[in-house]
């Protein structure tokens, strides 16, 4: 069950100004280069759709995370 | 709850042979395209014409509609469920939250495919899941929406 302060925190419609950030602010280059980093991994070990699938079908604790660099779900 | 047998393979052999306008939308297309992410649901835009199509080969995964055809119209969206989930939007249109039209046909003219072992799936163009991001506008879909800008802006 998640608590209904978490659910409304998860489920809020933001804000036209969170909005336009989200879509015309500078990307850092180190957020920029980290998430490419993970792309190119998953895509490496994880190199066709039919694979990809599968490593996403389950919950996430909080709904939004990405996959950790080489945790759990690295084949390593 | 009554268990379902689901094969998400054959639900997309599925759709793909019935010929529904179907486009993955959701997070599993940002895993489609190479980001791993995590996500609990399926999320699909259909065209809606093709609401009774897509509800008949549903039922043979035992996912159960939330609305009738007719009010699935009306409202602009509907779940398929068992076990599953699977929300469905079926407007003609929906709008950002800056109020911006994002519209089925065009989503589905610029549509790409991407193969599940020998299934087509389509989803839309990196520049239109950025679009139906925006609609439902809630934190995650801004993160989604930079990661997809990131994946947009490099070279590939």
């Amino acid at each position: 069950m998640i608590p209904q302060a978490v659910e409304a925190a998860v489920s809020r419609v933001v804000s036209p100004d969170e909005l336009r950030l989200a879509l015309e602010s500078t990307i850092p280059a180190a957020e920029r280069e980290e998430v490419l980093e993970l792309v190119r991994w998953f895509t490496t070990w994880y190199a066709s759709g039919e694979a990809r699938l599968p490593t996403c079908a389950r919950p996430s604790r909080n709904g939004n995370a990405l996959m950790q660099l080489g945790g759990e779900d690295s084949p390593d | 709850m009554e268990a379902s047998h689901f094969d998400e393979r054959s639900f997309f052999s599925a759709v793909h042979a019935s010929g529904v306008r179907a486009l993955l939308i959701g997070r599993r297309a940002l895993v489609l395209l190479g980001l791993p992410l995590l996500t609990a649901d399926y999320d699909y835009w259909i065209a809606i014409d093709d609401i009774e199509r897509f509800n008949t080969l549903a039922a043979a995964f035992q996912l159960h509609p939330t609305r009738t055809a007719a009010d699935a119209r009306r409202h602009g969206r509907y779940v398929l469920e068992n076990d599953e989930h699977v929300d469905v939007l079926v407007a003609r249109s929906l709008p950002t939250l800056h109020g911006s039209p994002v519209d089925f046909e065009g989503l589905w003219t610029r549509r790409h495919t991407i193969d599940v072992g020998t299934v087509p799936v389509c989803i839309p163009s990196l520049d239109d899941l950025i679009l139906t991001k925006q609609i439902a506008s809630r934190p995650k879909d801004l993160e989604d929406v930079r990661l997809l800008r990131i994946l947009k802006e490099s070279p590939r």
